[in-house]
């Protein structure tokens, strides 16, 4: 379906691995024998607006360093991420990037890549404990869930009452954010999460759980509300024209609405991940492990830094997405 | 007709129990939150409510809701407001039809035929919108999703418009009564002379309509053209359907029925997030929900039957 990215994508490369083969050694990649790496790239879910930074990292980065770049979308589906590996393996790709749905689920088909030599790149979410890679770039969901939490404390204090809007139940992000949260919040006994639920990463699911609690919970029965993802900004829009701007919001990652409702004072901080960053770091370190220069390569962990947003810096900060 | 009536016996009992255990649920900003909240997919299933009557469903309404958002997003910000509305129901309008002729025409089955347009058009929103959300909206424009005329919720006026609308048609036109005959039996209405391909490409259009008015109140709510959303929109609109009494396999089904269906499915979410019930437990309790009011309403009507 999206074999659109990689017919677009070879056309830079292939310039690029021309402009290599005439500058030589002088030029950006110093490789031995000037080899196009083959290297692929399966992203589970290809449409979450979050990855659309994050491929154009990636297919920069191919760009730079010459590299023939195959995306593959995992359609949210974990046998077709599994296909698109089988398929990277069959093709003898030189190394495959994955970013998967589900850390665990994918970690029969890694072990495959193993078993046939082919090194492979976590990115954005890691692969489960069992099979082996390079390293993983990314940031770390759970770093990201305890930098939400000092958010928290700094908009409410030493303590509180917290609504907690999930993302979509058993995602990495759902599961590691929480625990990274939760672990955050034990130092501060003073503040209770006393109510959870999901919204699926849906703007519309967020607004609806936000309507209610803020029917249950009149005005000083309820603090702050942190959502796990961006889709909470319209519940805080709507909290604001209802009267009810005495609740905070903190929220996760960092689109061009969640900038101007933080620069607006309707939301009071989020945390964010730089796509484009992890996907061009994802590739660029493909290509130093796959020319020797394995020091290059950050493991078993690549994180990349997560800036923390509020009034004071949103607006020299751009958006994620 | 205790048929009829007895799932909206079940919503207002329901209602009823909720009202006098939480001072919560009853309060009005409640009552018309789970109005507003419900708007969206209540005017997806009026349209469902035909497709179904007629004999078939659509699980493209999802995709046409994203499609309709972003076309509206983008006309809004490159053209005007009135060409924005307009462009949008014209793309719901053009998939229905496309739907209504893959079914009729080339007479493909109509699950394979809307899952065929569902996975097309949602491949198509990403090719143009690069799966980026349309930002930048007037923020005006959130009025249509979150504003209230007076207590009443604007997303619940646009609701009750469509509702009262397809009432209308199924009541009172010819075409409405052609939808039940069809559905009911196809080639007995093709022998009477029904128009049997036409009316089954009508109900379709006016679904891809309704799926597209969806769309519209999504960008009044949130403020953005999505492409990755609506993606639950089939399966909850057919729930909504079916729960009020309209049988997958056609021939009758009501208005009033998709309404409390609608509804129920809302008031159930709502009662399940005031009594701070586990998300983990959610998604099993709506299933037993769906389960039971289906079965209590075929159990009636086998029953109705055997008599």
């Amino acid at each position: 379906m999206f074999s659109l990215f990689s017919k677009k994508l070879k056309k830079p490369a292939q310039i690029a691995g021309l402009m290599l083969l005439v500058t030589g050694p002088a030029g950006v990649a110093p490789a031995a024998d000037q080899k196009t790496f083959h290297v692929g790239s399966m992203v589970w879910d290809t449409s979450i607006p979050f990855y659309a930074n994050f491929l154009k990292g990636q297919k920069e980065a191919a760009a730079k360093y010459g590299i023939d770049l195959d995306i593959e979308n995992g359609n949210s589906k974990l046998e077709t991420q599994v296909a698109a590996v089988q398929q990277f393996l069959s093709q003898k790709k030189d190394l495959i990037i994955v970013t998967p749905g589900d850390a665990q689920g994918i970690v029969p088909v890694i072990k495959q890549a193993n078993q046939a030599k082919v090194p492979v790149i976590a990115a954005n979410n890691n692969v489960g404990e069992g099979a082996d890679i390079v390293t993983f770039v990314g940031s770390s969901n759970y770093e990201f869930g305890k930098l939400q939490g000092k958010l928290l404390v700094d908009a409410i204090g030493q303590s509180g009452n917290v609504g907690y809007i999930l993302g979509a139940l058993g995602t990495d992000p759902q599961v590691s954010r929480e625990k990274g949260m939760m672990d955050y919040l034990k130092a501060y006994p003073g503040i209770h999460v006393i109510a959870r639920q999901t919204a699926n990463w849906d703007n519309s699911q967020a607004l609806s759980v936000i309507q209610d609690w803020l029917s249950k919970y009149p005005k000083g029965a309820i603090n702050a509300i942190v959502d796990q993802g961006p889709e909470g900004v319209t519940g805080a829009q709507n909290a604001t024209q209802t009267g009810r701007a005495d609740v905070k919001f903190v929220l996760g990652n960092y689109p061009a609405t969640v900038q101007k409702a933080i620069q607006d004072g309707i939301v009071d901080g989020t945390i964010v991940e730089d796509p484009y960053g992890q996907g061009y770091t994802s590739v660029e370190s493909a290509y130093y492990w796959l020319t020797g220069e394995k020091d290059k390569v950050k493991r078993p962990q690549y994180y990349m830094q997560n800036p923390v947003i509020t009034k004071a810096n949103a607006a020299s900060v751009p958006p994620e997405m | 007709m205790a048929v009829r009536y007895s799932i909206s016996l079940v919503f207002v009992a329901l209602v009823a129990s909720l009202m006098i255990i939480s001072p919560t649920f009853r309060r009005p900003e409640n009552l018309w939150n789970i109005l507003q909240q419900n708007s969206i997919i209540g005017v997806v299933s009026c349209g469902m409510l035909l497709m179904m009557i007629v004999g078939g469903f659509d699980l493209s309404v999802g995709s046409v809701g994203a499609a309709s958002s972003i076309v509206a997003a983008f006309m809004f910000l490159h053209g005007s407001l009135p060409l924005g509305i307009v462009a949008a129901l014209a793309t719901g309008l053009v998939v229905g039809v496309l739907n209504g002729l893959l079914i009729t025409k080339a007479r493909i089955n109509p699950f394979v035929a809307t899952l065929g347009t569902q996975v097309l058009i949602q491949g198509m929103v990403f090719i143009a919108t690069n799966a980026t959300p349309i930002y930048g909206l007037p923020s005006a424009i959130t009025v249509v999703g979150l504003g209230h005329l007076g207590p009443v919720p604007v997303a619940t006026i646009i609701f009750a418009a469509v509702a009262l609308m397809i009432w209308g048609i199924l009541r009172f036109t010819r075409f409405g009564h052609y939808i039940y005959a069809v559905g009911g039996n196809k080639e007995a209405s093709r022998l009477a002379g029904v128009p049997v391909d036409r009316v089954i490409i009508g109900a379709f259009a006016i679904g891809g309509l309704c799926a597209a008015v969806g769309g519209l109140i999504l960008v009044g709510q949130t403020g953005i053209g999505s492409p990755a959303a609506a993606t639950t929109w089939p399966l909850s609109a057919i729930a909504a359907v079916v729960v009020g009494g309209t049988p997958l396999s056609g021939g009758i089904g009501t208005v009033l029925g998709a309404v409390v269906g609608t509804l129920l499915l809302g008031v159930v979410a709502n009662g399940l997030n005031l009594f701070g019930v586990s998300p983990y437990w959610q998604p099993a309790v709506t299933g037993l929900v769906i389960l039971a009011a289906v079965g209590v309403d075929s159990y009636h009507r086998a029953s109705a039957d055997g008599d």
